[in-house]
Protein backbone atom coordinates (compact mmCIF):
# COMPACT_ATOMS: atom_id res chain seq x y z
CA UNK A 1 0.00 0.00 0.00
CA UNK A 2 1.48 3.44 -1.14
CA UNK A 3 -0.12 6.18 0.39
CA UNK A 4 0.30 10.60 -0.99
CA UNK A 5 -0.05 12.40 1.31
CA UNK A 6 -1.66 16.12 0.07
CA UNK A 7 -2.07 19.21 2.78
CA UNK A 8 -4.64 20.82 0.88
CA UNK A 9 -5.25 23.74 3.97
CA UNK A 10 -4.81 23.76 7.32
CA UNK A 11 -7.97 21.62 8.52
CA UNK A 12 -7.62 19.23 6.32
CA UNK A 13 -5.44 16.24 4.45
CA UNK A 14 -5.74 13.84 1.75
CA UNK A 15 -4.18 10.45 1.94
CA UNK A 16 -3.94 9.37 -1.72
CA UNK A 17 -4.21 5.58 -1.05
CA UNK A 18 -2.57 2.69 -3.91
CA UNK A 19 -2.95 -1.00 -4.10
CA UNK A 20 -4.37 -3.33 -1.97
CA UNK A 21 -6.83 -2.67 1.47
CA UNK A 22 -6.08 -5.45 3.46
CA UNK A 23 -3.99 -6.54 6.73
CA UNK A 24 -0.64 -5.51 4.98
CA UNK A 25 -2.30 -2.28 4.76
CA UNK A 26 -2.32 -1.61 8.33
CA UNK A 27 0.79 -0.51 9.48
CA UNK A 28 1.43 2.24 7.42
CA UNK A 29 -2.06 3.46 6.99
CA UNK A 30 -2.33 3.62 10.69
CA UNK A 31 1.06 5.36 11.13
CA UNK A 32 -0.07 8.28 8.81
CA UNK A 33 -3.26 8.27 10.47
CA UNK A 34 -2.10 8.88 13.83
CA UNK A 35 0.72 11.53 12.60
CA UNK A 36 -1.56 13.89 11.24
CA UNK A 37 -4.63 13.55 13.07
CA UNK A 38 -4.36 15.74 15.83
CA UNK A 39 -3.19 18.77 13.56
CA UNK A 40 -6.45 18.21 11.11
CA UNK A 41 -9.58 18.87 11.23
CA UNK A 42 -10.41 16.29 8.75
CA UNK A 43 -8.89 13.27 6.36
CA UNK A 44 -9.81 12.38 3.77
CA UNK A 45 -9.12 8.54 2.25
CA UNK A 46 -9.37 8.92 -1.80
CA UNK A 47 -9.59 5.37 -2.38
CA UNK A 48 -9.53 6.02 -6.67
CA UNK A 49 -6.33 3.96 -6.91
CA UNK A 50 -7.36 0.78 -4.21
CA UNK A 51 -7.88 -2.13 -6.44
CA UNK A 52 -9.23 -4.76 -3.29
CA UNK A 53 -10.52 -4.95 0.11
CA UNK A 54 -11.24 -7.18 2.31
CA UNK A 55 -12.43 -7.93 5.85
CA UNK A 56 -8.91 -6.44 7.44
CA UNK A 57 -9.10 -3.22 5.23
CA UNK A 58 -12.76 -3.04 6.33
CA UNK A 59 -12.22 -3.54 10.08
CA UNK A 60 -9.45 -0.72 9.71
CA UNK A 61 -11.42 1.85 8.22
CA UNK A 62 -14.11 1.39 11.25
CA UNK A 63 -10.84 1.52 13.94
CA UNK A 64 -10.02 4.87 11.73
CA UNK A 65 -13.66 6.03 12.10
CA UNK A 66 -13.79 5.28 16.07
CA UNK A 67 -10.78 7.28 16.58
CA UNK A 68 -11.35 10.12 14.60
CA UNK A 69 -14.77 10.21 16.33
CA UNK A 70 -13.51 9.96 19.95
CA UNK A 71 -11.21 13.10 18.86
CA UNK A 72 -14.22 15.14 17.50
CA UNK A 73 -12.77 14.88 14.02
CA UNK A 74 -13.70 13.90 10.64
CA UNK A 75 -12.85 10.79 8.54
CA UNK A 76 -14.43 11.05 4.51
CA UNK A 77 -13.55 8.26 2.09
CA UNK A 78 -14.03 9.10 -1.74
CA UNK A 79 -13.72 7.49 -4.99
CA UNK A 80 -14.49 4.03 -4.67
CA UNK A 81 -14.57 1.37 -7.41
CA UNK A 82 -17.73 -0.41 -7.71
CA UNK A 83 -16.51 -3.52 -6.26
CA UNK A 84 -14.89 -1.95 -3.36
CA UNK A 85 -18.47 0.43 -2.95
CA UNK A 86 -20.54 -2.74 -2.99
CA UNK A 87 -18.04 -4.05 -0.22
CA UNK A 88 -19.72 -1.37 1.98
CA UNK A 89 -23.15 -1.87 0.35
CA UNK A 90 -23.19 -5.58 1.62
CA UNK A 91 -21.14 -4.93 5.15
CA UNK A 92 -23.83 -2.26 6.04
CA UNK A 93 -20.90 0.27 6.12
CA UNK A 94 -21.96 2.81 4.45
CA UNK A 95 -24.46 3.37 7.06
CA UNK A 96 -21.76 5.06 9.13
CA UNK A 97 -19.00 6.13 6.88
CA UNK A 98 -19.55 9.60 4.84
CA UNK A 99 -18.62 8.73 1.43
CA UNK A 100 -18.20 10.92 -1.62
CA UNK A 101 -18.35 9.94 -5.20
CA UNK A 102 -15.32 12.16 -5.98
CA UNK A 103 -12.13 13.98 -4.69
CA UNK A 104 -13.49 17.41 -5.70
CA UNK A 105 -16.72 16.63 -4.37
CA UNK A 106 -15.40 15.98 -0.85
CA UNK A 107 -13.03 18.69 -0.91
CA UNK A 108 -15.89 21.33 -1.10
CA UNK A 109 -17.41 19.35 1.95
CA UNK A 110 -13.60 20.39 3.72
CA UNK A 111 -14.34 23.89 2.93
CA UNK A 112 -17.48 24.10 4.89
CA UNK B 1 -9.89 -31.23 -14.18
CA UNK B 2 -6.56 -29.23 -13.04
CA UNK B 3 -5.20 -28.96 -9.57
CA UNK B 4 -2.85 -26.12 -8.55
CA UNK B 5 -0.92 -26.47 -5.21
CA UNK B 6 0.96 -24.07 -3.06
CA UNK B 7 2.27 -24.10 0.44
CA UNK B 8 3.26 -20.96 2.59
CA UNK B 9 5.05 -20.27 5.16
CA UNK B 10 2.80 -17.89 8.30
CA UNK B 11 3.77 -14.43 7.01
CA UNK B 12 0.84 -12.14 6.33
CA UNK B 13 2.91 -10.74 3.01
CA UNK B 14 2.00 -14.33 1.62
CA UNK B 15 -0.71 -13.34 0.92
CA UNK B 16 0.68 -10.81 -2.52
CA UNK B 17 0.93 -14.10 -3.80
CA UNK B 18 -2.21 -15.82 -3.89
CA UNK B 19 -3.59 -12.21 -5.32
CA UNK B 20 -1.32 -12.54 -8.62
CA UNK B 21 -2.21 -16.66 -8.58
CA UNK B 22 -5.87 -15.81 -9.32
CA UNK B 23 -4.92 -13.19 -11.36
CA UNK B 24 -3.45 -15.99 -13.74
CA UNK B 25 -6.04 -18.15 -13.17
CA UNK B 26 -8.33 -15.27 -14.18
CA UNK B 27 -6.86 -14.76 -17.28
CA UNK B 28 -6.66 -18.77 -18.12
CA UNK B 29 -10.37 -18.93 -17.34
CA UNK B 30 -11.50 -15.51 -18.92
CA UNK B 31 -13.39 -14.51 -15.52
CA UNK B 32 -14.76 -11.16 -15.28
CA UNK B 33 -13.27 -8.87 -13.15
CA UNK B 34 -16.94 -8.60 -10.74
CA UNK B 35 -16.15 -12.62 -10.21
CA UNK B 36 -12.62 -12.35 -9.71
CA UNK B 37 -13.24 -9.52 -6.95
CA UNK B 38 -14.76 -11.88 -5.42
CA UNK B 39 -12.95 -14.99 -5.62
CA UNK B 40 -9.67 -13.14 -4.74
CA UNK B 41 -11.78 -11.43 -1.70
CA UNK B 42 -13.44 -14.88 -0.17
CA UNK B 43 -9.70 -16.73 -0.83
CA UNK B 44 -7.94 -13.65 0.97
CA UNK B 45 -10.12 -14.23 3.88
CA UNK B 46 -9.33 -17.92 3.92
CA UNK B 47 -5.80 -17.34 3.74
CA UNK B 48 -5.49 -14.72 6.23
CA UNK B 49 -7.55 -16.55 8.93
CA UNK B 50 -5.58 -19.82 7.65
CA UNK B 51 -2.06 -17.97 8.37
CA UNK B 52 -3.57 -16.50 11.41
CA UNK B 53 -4.40 -19.94 12.99
CA UNK B 54 -1.54 -21.81 11.52
CA UNK B 55 0.93 -23.37 13.63
CA UNK B 56 3.37 -23.88 10.68
CA UNK B 57 2.54 -23.83 7.29
CA UNK B 58 -0.58 -22.83 5.05
CA UNK B 59 -1.81 -25.10 2.24
CA UNK B 60 -3.83 -23.99 -0.94
CA UNK B 61 -5.42 -26.39 -3.38
CA UNK B 62 -6.96 -25.19 -6.59
CA UNK B 63 -9.43 -27.48 -8.58
CA UNK B 64 -10.71 -26.17 -11.72
CA UNK B 65 -13.71 -28.11 -13.71
CA UNK B 66 -14.07 -26.41 -16.57
CA UNK B 67 -16.55 -28.83 -17.51
CA UNK B 68 -18.89 -27.70 -14.84
CA UNK B 69 -17.77 -24.47 -14.72
CA UNK B 70 -16.81 -24.14 -11.12
CA UNK B 71 -13.70 -23.43 -8.91
CA UNK B 72 -13.00 -25.60 -5.69
CA UNK B 73 -10.75 -24.45 -3.45
CA UNK B 74 -9.04 -25.76 0.02
CA UNK B 75 -7.33 -23.88 2.41
CA UNK B 76 -5.65 -26.22 4.91
CA UNK B 77 -4.09 -24.57 8.20
CA UNK B 78 -2.29 -27.10 10.65
CA UNK B 79 -2.68 -26.39 14.12
CA UNK B 80 -5.41 -26.64 16.68
CA UNK B 81 -8.51 -27.33 14.77
CA UNK B 82 -11.30 -24.61 14.54
CA UNK B 83 -15.11 -24.43 13.12
CA UNK B 84 -16.21 -21.11 13.94
CA UNK B 85 -19.53 -21.19 15.47
CA UNK B 86 -22.61 -20.27 13.38
CA UNK B 87 -22.92 -16.88 14.46
CA UNK B 88 -19.23 -15.84 12.95
CA UNK B 89 -21.15 -16.43 9.42
CA UNK B 90 -23.68 -13.29 10.25
CA UNK B 91 -22.97 -9.97 9.89
CA UNK B 92 -21.32 -8.53 13.42
CA UNK B 93 -22.56 -5.13 14.90
CA UNK B 94 -21.43 -1.91 12.91
CA UNK B 95 -18.74 -0.92 14.73
CA UNK B 96 -16.86 -3.84 15.21
CA UNK B 97 -13.23 -3.62 13.72
CA UNK B 98 -13.77 -7.47 12.97
CA UNK B 99 -15.37 -10.42 12.10
CA UNK B 100 -16.88 -9.30 8.47
CA UNK B 101 -14.30 -12.52 7.02
CA UNK B 102 -16.32 -15.07 6.89
CA UNK B 103 -19.72 -13.49 6.49
CA UNK B 104 -17.77 -12.04 3.10
CA UNK B 105 -17.22 -15.64 2.22
CA UNK B 106 -20.30 -17.19 2.53
CA UNK B 107 -22.00 -14.09 0.67
CA UNK B 108 -19.50 -14.16 -1.98
CA UNK B 109 -19.19 -18.38 -2.35
CA UNK B 110 -21.42 -20.35 -3.58
CA UNK B 111 -20.47 -22.97 -0.66
CA UNK B 112 -18.54 -22.88 2.20
CA UNK B 113 -17.14 -25.18 4.80
CA UNK B 114 -14.99 -25.57 7.80
CA UNK B 115 -13.84 -28.96 8.28
CA UNK B 116 -12.27 -30.29 11.49
CA UNK B 117 -8.70 -32.07 10.28
CA UNK B 118 -6.70 -34.13 12.84
CA UNK B 119 -4.23 -31.83 12.96
CA UNK B 120 -5.38 -28.59 11.66
CA UNK B 121 -8.33 -27.19 10.12
CA UNK B 122 -9.54 -27.11 6.06
CA UNK B 123 -12.00 -24.68 4.56
CA UNK B 124 -14.08 -25.49 1.64
CA UNK B 125 -14.72 -23.01 -0.79
CA UNK B 126 -16.53 -23.65 -4.38
CA UNK B 127 -17.91 -20.90 -6.49
CA UNK B 128 -19.73 -21.39 -9.95
CA UNK B 129 -18.03 -18.87 -12.05
CA UNK B 130 -19.87 -16.48 -14.37
CA UNK B 131 -17.96 -15.77 -17.49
Amino acid sequence: MDIKVDEKNGKCVVFSLDGKLDLNASKPLKEMFDKYLDDKDSIVLDLDNVDFANSSGLGLLVSLLKTAKGKNKNLYLCALRPYIKELFDVTQLNRIFDIYDSLEDVLLRCEE
Amino acid sequence: MAEIVIRLGKQIEYLNSIYVLFDTVAKIWQIDDSELFKLKLAVSEGVTNAIENAETFVEIKIVSELEKNRLKIFIFNDGIPFVPPEDYFELPEIYASENRGIFLMSKYMDEIDFIEKKNGTMLYLMKQIRR
